[in-house]
């Protein structure tokens, strides 16, 4: 009677096991679900970086957007500058503004201060001052945003 | 009926034993960085660590490498032995417990060359690139090892590193055996000194009989290099000329690969990249590389290379550096498989593994690329690719580990730049848990922070998460921690924070949309010398932690 019953339960045993691999090997590994719904990119036009004055390849900018201001007869600059690393360069100020540090870390010196900054950070500059830039990644990204007056 | 009762006590004796085998034989080793091939950083087989032993953790030995030398690799332990490669050239095999724990089982280079010679004509020149180096991943061996069996009849360590003996430190893998450290095999060159790359941080994955490892450039980005990945034939070290994968095809170089590549469930590739040259500078880097590889995740077949889907967050005309530095966690979670990373801007990608390819969706696909949408993103993002300047290297670079669907990272939060009038230090010292298999709006589970330095390498056991600090290319004595960090399923939280940096926690985070989430507990702060790049290895109640200040600890209760 026992050996009748342990050999019934070898046999669920067995077909348990079985049926228990056939389960796994119809699991699938890598599920494909449906593809991910977006809106479409729309792709804005790519940035023409020039060098900024004698700078060279240095540091380059680019103009991302202009904005008249008819009652202050002045207009908005937003451009994108670009640093490399390693040399400790000098951009003398056109304009008065605000620069933004967008990406990467930047040692920033003027005549009378000197600081680092990460992203996110602002500081005012004005015009003809000479600002010593040196980034310490590969590359930073200052956002410039200049207040040109004479505008109309 | 006697012979009946002995039948049955038979069957119950050795089904006992075949359980009692099961449990003792459980695997507690850390053969590679990330734990295995699918690098999620988690000891599934620890039985002594838990929330309520960690609090007695203190170090147990100090192995401090002599003469000095940086350790920014991370430590596999597999036979009673901790691995570990310097910058300083030396490759290390340490005796993890008993009455030799701390000291040297052998070295690769050994103190007196072979007699009679090896086949890689060892000599006790240490594994250096003898110039031109200045990566902070060299001029050493800064490549985690892994542990393969059936290389040659030998269960070996695998290693990339350079070869002081082939024009002044060509990079190779090496296959030591773990047992006496002599050579079994150098590879075929795969970073020639006289280009521009070199098996930098890169650690090997293996599979099928191979070795999957990667290329970045030799110093940082100066000039930025080729990326590849190559196959090793594990039986011999001869590199498997059908797989080909270069990250950019001409005439520019670009995508590094930096990290370690994953192998997902059903054997293939998971590989991340660095970036282009676009704004570097650089012969030819004004033009746009076709293929282009760079800053992605990308599937590869295992057999050939050839690329099964490619998700790349960042628009190649706006990379200003936001590599993934991050290697991949790859594998299967309670919603399919997943493969996630962390790029340098701070932003988790995770995208879905699916089976065969080709794959691409028009939704993040641009002119010139046949891109993948990932499933989700960290901070959740409408559109991509991302299309502005602020994505560059802000120093997220550790790519965090996984426990079933709960993602233990430092990552960049829901808000990337830190509330007005905070450091910017704040970004970088919390640590995130993200949940991979819900929904963006309760994608944190909780988020600790204000750590006493950035967070680095992370790994996981039963519930506790060890999180060392860091600071980058930190190669000084100077003080960091490592924490172990109780979940908040197995400990409740000590206090709530809004998900949003900088809004005060309760009514006021709920009605701006946010979530109140939990503080998990720090359950043991032990105070290290030098900084945790490495992920810390947990092995049979220990936990192994490398630092840049030279040291190899021993944690234990």
């Amino acid at each position: 009677m026992i050996r009748t019953s342990l050999y019934r339960a070898c046999f669920i045993l067995v077909g348990a096991t079985v049926i228990f691999d056939l389960g796994c090997a119809k699991k699938e590994l890598e599920p494909t679900p449906p593809e991910v719904t977006r809106p479409a990119p729309m792709m804005r036009p790519a940035l023409h970086f020039k060098a900024v004055s004698d700078l060279g390849q240095d540091v380059q900018e680019a103009s991302l957007n202009t904005q008249l201001l008819p009652q202050l007869h002045s207009r908005l600059e937003l451009r994108t500058i670009v640093v490399q690393a390693g040399k400790q360069l000098t951009l003398p100020m056109q304009y008065e503004g605000v620069l933004e540090l967008r990406a990467g870390s930047l040692a920033i010196g003027t005549e009378s201060t000197r600081a680092i900054h990460r992203r996110g950070e602002m500081w005012q500059v004005y015009k003809g001052e000479r600002v010593t830039l040196q980034a310490s990644g590969e590359l930073a990204v200052i956002r410039a945003i200049y207040l040109v007056p004479g505008e109309k | 009926m006697t012979n009946d009762m002995s039948q049955v006590r038979a069957t119950v004796l050795v089904l006992a034993l075949i359980c009692f085998t099961c449990v003792g034989c459980r695997d507690t080793s850390w053969r590679a960085y990330g734990h295995d091939t699918t690098q999620f950083s988690r000891q599934p087989n620890e039985s002594v660590l838990n929330a309520s032993t960690v609090s007695t953790l203190h170090v147990i030995w100090d192995f401090s490498v002599p003469g000095g030398g940086a350790l920014t690799a991370s430590p596999a332990v597999y036979d009673n032995t901790v691995y570990i490669g310097s910058l300083n050239g030396h490759f290390y095999a340490v005796y993890a417990s008993g009455a030799k724990q701390g000291q040297i089982r052998w070295q690769y280079p050994p103190a007196a060359p072979p007699d009679p010679p090896d086949p890689c004509g060892t000599t006790t020149a240490p594994l250096l690139i003898a110039a031109g180096s200045g990566n902070p991943s060299g001029p050493g061996i800064a490549s985690s090892a892994a542990i393969a069996n059936s290389v040659a009849g030998h269960t070996a360590v695998i290693v990339g590193a350079p070869d002081p003996n082939s024009n002044g430190g060509d990079g190779r893998l090496w296959a030591l055996d773990e047992a006496t450290g002599q050579c079994i095999w150098k590879s075929a060159v795969i970073a020639p000194t006289s280009g521009t790359s070199k098996i930098g941080y890169s650690s090997p994955a293996i599979a099928h009989g191979r070795a999957y490892v990667g290329v970045s450039a030799k110093r940082p980005d100066a000039p930025i290099t080729l990326g590849r990945v190559f196959a090793v034939d594990l039986s011999n070290g001869a590199l498997d000329p059908a797989f080909n994968f270069s990250a950019v095809s001409g005439p520019a170089p670009g995508g590094g690969v930096w990290s370690s590549p994953a192998i997902t469930p059903s054997g293939n590739i998971v590989v991340t990249t660095g970036n282009s040259c676009i704004h570097e500078g650089g012969t030819n880097c004004n033009v746009i590389p076709s293929p282009d590889y760079t800053n992605s995740i990308l599937k590869l077949d295992w057999h050939n290379g050839s690329v099964l889907w490619q998700v790349q967050p960042v628009a190649i005309e706006h990379d200003f550096d936001p590599d993934f530095a991050a290697s991949p966690i790859v594998g299967q979670v309670s919603c399919g498989s997943l493969a996630i990373s962390i790029q340098k801007d701070g932003y988790v990608h995770a995208a879905d593994i699916k089976t065969g390819g080709p794959f691409s969706n028009p939704a993040c696909s641009y002119a010139g690329h046949s891109l993948e949408c990932p499933r989700w993103s960290f901070p959740p993002v409408s559109s991509l690719p991302f299309q502005d300047d602020g994505h560059g290297d802000s120093d997220f670079k550790r790519q965090g580990a996984l426990d079933g669907d709960h993602l233990f990272i430092a990552a960049g939060g829901l808000d990337l730049e830190p509330p007005p009038g905070h450091n910017e230090q704040e970004v970088f010292n919390r640590l995130h848990s993200l949940n991979v298999c819900t929904s963006d709006a309760d994608r944190i589970r909780w988020i600790l922070p204000n750590l006493p330095q950035s967070a680095g390498g992370v790994s996981v056991a039963n519930g506790v998460i060890y999180l060392g600090t860091w600071s980058p290319f930190d190669t000084s004595a100077s003080p960091h921690h490592l924490l172990a960090i109780a979940d908040t399923d197995v400990l409740p939280p000590t206090s709530f924070i809004c998900s949003y940096p900088g809004i005060p926690s309760g009514f006021m985070c709920s009605s701006a949309g946010f979530k109140n989430v939990g503080v998990p507990v720090i359950v043991k702060d032990v105070t290290l010398t030098g900084s945790i790049q490495g992920i810390p290895a947990i092995s049979g109640g220990r936990v192994y932690v490398s630092t840049g200040g030279g040291h190899l600890y021993s944690l234990g209760q």
